[in-house]
């Protein structure tokens, strides 16, 4: 493989390298070997450029994973953007759309995230490769929670309703966690998971039960 | 008819006496708990059991009946996610017009309206998953059927097998939609409205057929259509299910009145072949000597003919085998009766009191309930479904429908 990844690179060797062509070899590398490369000269000698040149686009290999994972919402947020029909949707089925979207932007890299997932989502803090994925998500998030409570589908909550998009990312992760482990055709089940995951939340999130819940403990609290 | 389904068809006959009916609500409240907490094909399994309205005593229909209305629908986001992985393209790129929400559920599906080129079609599109989970579901289902049908559960097995197979079969569009085209094609000149289906539109999770206007069997009846009308929708049924059987030995084995319509010209229309009956031909040949009505006066033949469809077997005791051979007569003659007559008259109440009556004295005697041993062929499960089915809705019309049973069947000759 090392001969192989040389002879291409010295062909390219002129052609300037890209940041694309970085995250594809490192994925390659990862996958092919099942661990990061030893070094980052290492990894920029088997690609046929320097160190330097390296650092001109990435700081670490854990800086290349974060990227492919923020390429990865985006990618999925620009489709959403492109599709007519989208705007016009009420907020539950632009996040059920979301989720049947980037269901299909992550099988392209499936065997990158089965590989790298444990590693990431047993971590308390968000681990630094998540780190611009989550924030492109969380902003998309809220944006869909502005929706909901405009369209009164989503009932507006002093204090917590700040934090529904924190909610709405752990959902998130719920459902490519249950992707991982899917081994149904063409992971029909997880369809089936993000219709269940999406109505709950809109559930609690609507108004609903959870309300009548705290109006009582108010009550209780503000009349002892 | 008749076999282990029969015991429990037989045992779970209307008793409509309000102390039984407290007693079965408690009962049901269990069963469908147990059952709440399953989905997809256990659902179906539900709703099979709650389609014989006046077979299953009225506390469990009524709680099987929420079963039916609890799948919630596909979000219009999965639907045109669905679109795109089998047509490439979305619902409204395909059709002129596409229906967000849809119309109709069905157990393992949703139906949606479209038009194109002017012309109103029903697309009909799969729950994702469902073919997945038949085989589990059914697992998490059998306690609850050994305990409807009390039946051991080695010998249930080759009943389940059989519910098993039929299920996976309706979740298999591609085959649905060949046996409607190959159906509908066959009983063309029955004077009943079929859809047309439509290939190109139409994929494993996806079939699409023409939008036939009309009205729901249960809410025609509510229009007071007049006694000759209901006897010729009766008699269209009737005549219907009759060359399905004794000619195609093919049958659309789900006779529930929401797969019924009536069109405003008066006829009747039959929509979804998801659950369709092919008859071995051995099975046909026992199981149609029942119709012969002097069968029952000849004991040898009439026993023989038992343990050949294994309603008798070799294991029971002396007293077992006269027990059921007197209680199998009784619901032959019972049940068999329509096809003795010129003339049926489905409206006949006495008639239904006897058969829930006579299903209530076997299911509280002691010696049929110690049996739990599997009586009768798996073949019979849906054939069974089928006429309890049919017999119903004719009770719902009140039709009189002429059943004379075709001749030329009468004189085949008799297996031994």
């Amino acid at each position: 493989m090392a001969t192989k990844t040389k002879s291409t690179s010295k062909a390219s060797s002129k052609t300037k390298v890209t940041p694309k062509r970085i995250m594809d070899s490192y994925t390659k590398y990862l996958l092919l070997e099942g661990k990061q490369p030893p070094s980052v000269f290492k990894f920029a000698d088997d690609l046929g450029i320097s160190e330097r040149e390296f650092y001109t686009h990435f700081t670490s290999f854990d800086s290349i994973e974060k990227k492919i994972w923020e390429d990865l919402m985006n990618e999925t947020l620009h489709a959403l953007e492109k599709d007519s029909k989208y705007a016009n949707f009420n907020a539950r089925e632009k996040l059920l759309s979301f989720y049947y979207t980037h269901i299909e932007v992550l099988k392209g890299k499936r065997s990158f995230i089965m590989m790298r997932w444990s590693g990431l989502k047993d971590n308390m803090k968000t681990p630094e490769p998540l780190r611009g994925y989550k924030d492109h998500f969380l902003k998309y998030a809220k944006s869909i929670i502005v929706d909901g409570i405009n369209g009164d589908e989503i009932k507006e909550r002093t204090f917590i309703s700040d934090r529904y998009n924190q909610a709405l990312w752990l959902q998130l992760l719920f459902v490519i966690d249950y992707w991982i482990k899917d081994t149904s055709t063409d992971f029909e089940q997880t369809d089936a998971a993000i219709e269940k995951a999406v109505n709950l939340s809109f559930e609690l999130l609507s108004e609903s039960t959870l309300d009548r819940a705290i109006d009582f403990v108010k009550f209780l609290w503000q009349t002892k | 008819m008749g076999g282990n389904y029969l015991k429990y068809y037989a045992k779970k006959m209307v008793d409509p006496e309000m102390d039984r009916t407290s007693l079965d609500e408690a009962n049901a409240t269990d069963v469908y708990e147990s059952l709440s907490q399953l989905k997809g094909s256990a659902l179906k399994v539900a709703q099979m059991m709650s389609m014989d309205q006046n077979v299953l005593p009225k506390a469990y229909t009524d709680k099987f009946q929420m079963a039916q209305y609890n799948a919630p629908p596909l979000s219009y986001p999965l639907v045109v996610k669905t679109f795109k992985k089998y047509f490439d393209k979305g619902p409204d790129e395909l059709f002129d017009s596409f229906s967000q929400k849809a119309l109709n559920a069905a157990s393992i599906g949703q139906v949606h309206q479209a038009t194109l080129d002017g012309k109103k079609l029903a697309v009909k599109i799969q729950y994702p998953g469902v073919a997945n989970s038949v085989s589990s579901d059914l697992r998490l289902a059998k306690p609850i059927a050994m305990r409807l049908m009390n039946v051991k559960g080695k010998d249930l097995d080759k009943y389940l097998g059989e519910v098993e197979e039929k299920l996976l079969e309706e979740t298999d569009y591609g085959l649905e939609l060949r046996r409607s085209i190959e159906l509908t094609k066959k009983c063309a000149n029955l004077n009943i409205r079929f859809p047309k289906y439509y290939r190109e539109f139409s994929s494993d999770r996806v079939i699409t057929m023409d939008w036939i206007d009309g009205t729901h069997l249960s809410e025609w009846l509510e229009s007071n259509p007049t006694q000759e009308q209901r006897n010729a929708i009766g008699q269209q049924l009737w005549n219907f299910y009759n060359y399905q059987i004794h000619d195609l030995h093919m049958v659309h084995a789900d006779p529930h009145p929401g797969n019924f319509l009536i069109t405003p010209k008066g006829q009747l229309a039959v929509l979804d072949f998801g659950c369709v009956k092919e008859i071995p031909d051995d099975f046909y040949r026992d199981y149609f000597q029942f119709m012969d009505v002097r069968l029952v006066e000849k004991p040898l033949e009439f026993k023989a003919l038992l343990e050949k469809m294994e309603f008798l077997l070799p294991e029971d005791k002396p007293g077992e085998t006269e027990y059921f051979t007197r209680v199998f007569s009784q619901m032959v003659s019972l049940l068999c009766r329509p096809f003795g007559a010129e003339v049926f008259d489905f409206s006949d109440k006495d008639y239904f009191n006897r058969i829930y009556s006579l299903g209530d004295e076997v299911a509280t005697d002691k010696q049929f309930r110690k049996s739990n041993a599997a009586r009768g062929s798996k073949h019979g499960i849906y054939i069974n479904r089928t006429y309890f089915g049919l017999y119903n809705i004719l009770h719902l019309l009140g039709a009189k429908v002429k059943t004379k049973v075709p001749s030329d069947f009468l004189n085949m000759p008799k297996a031994s």
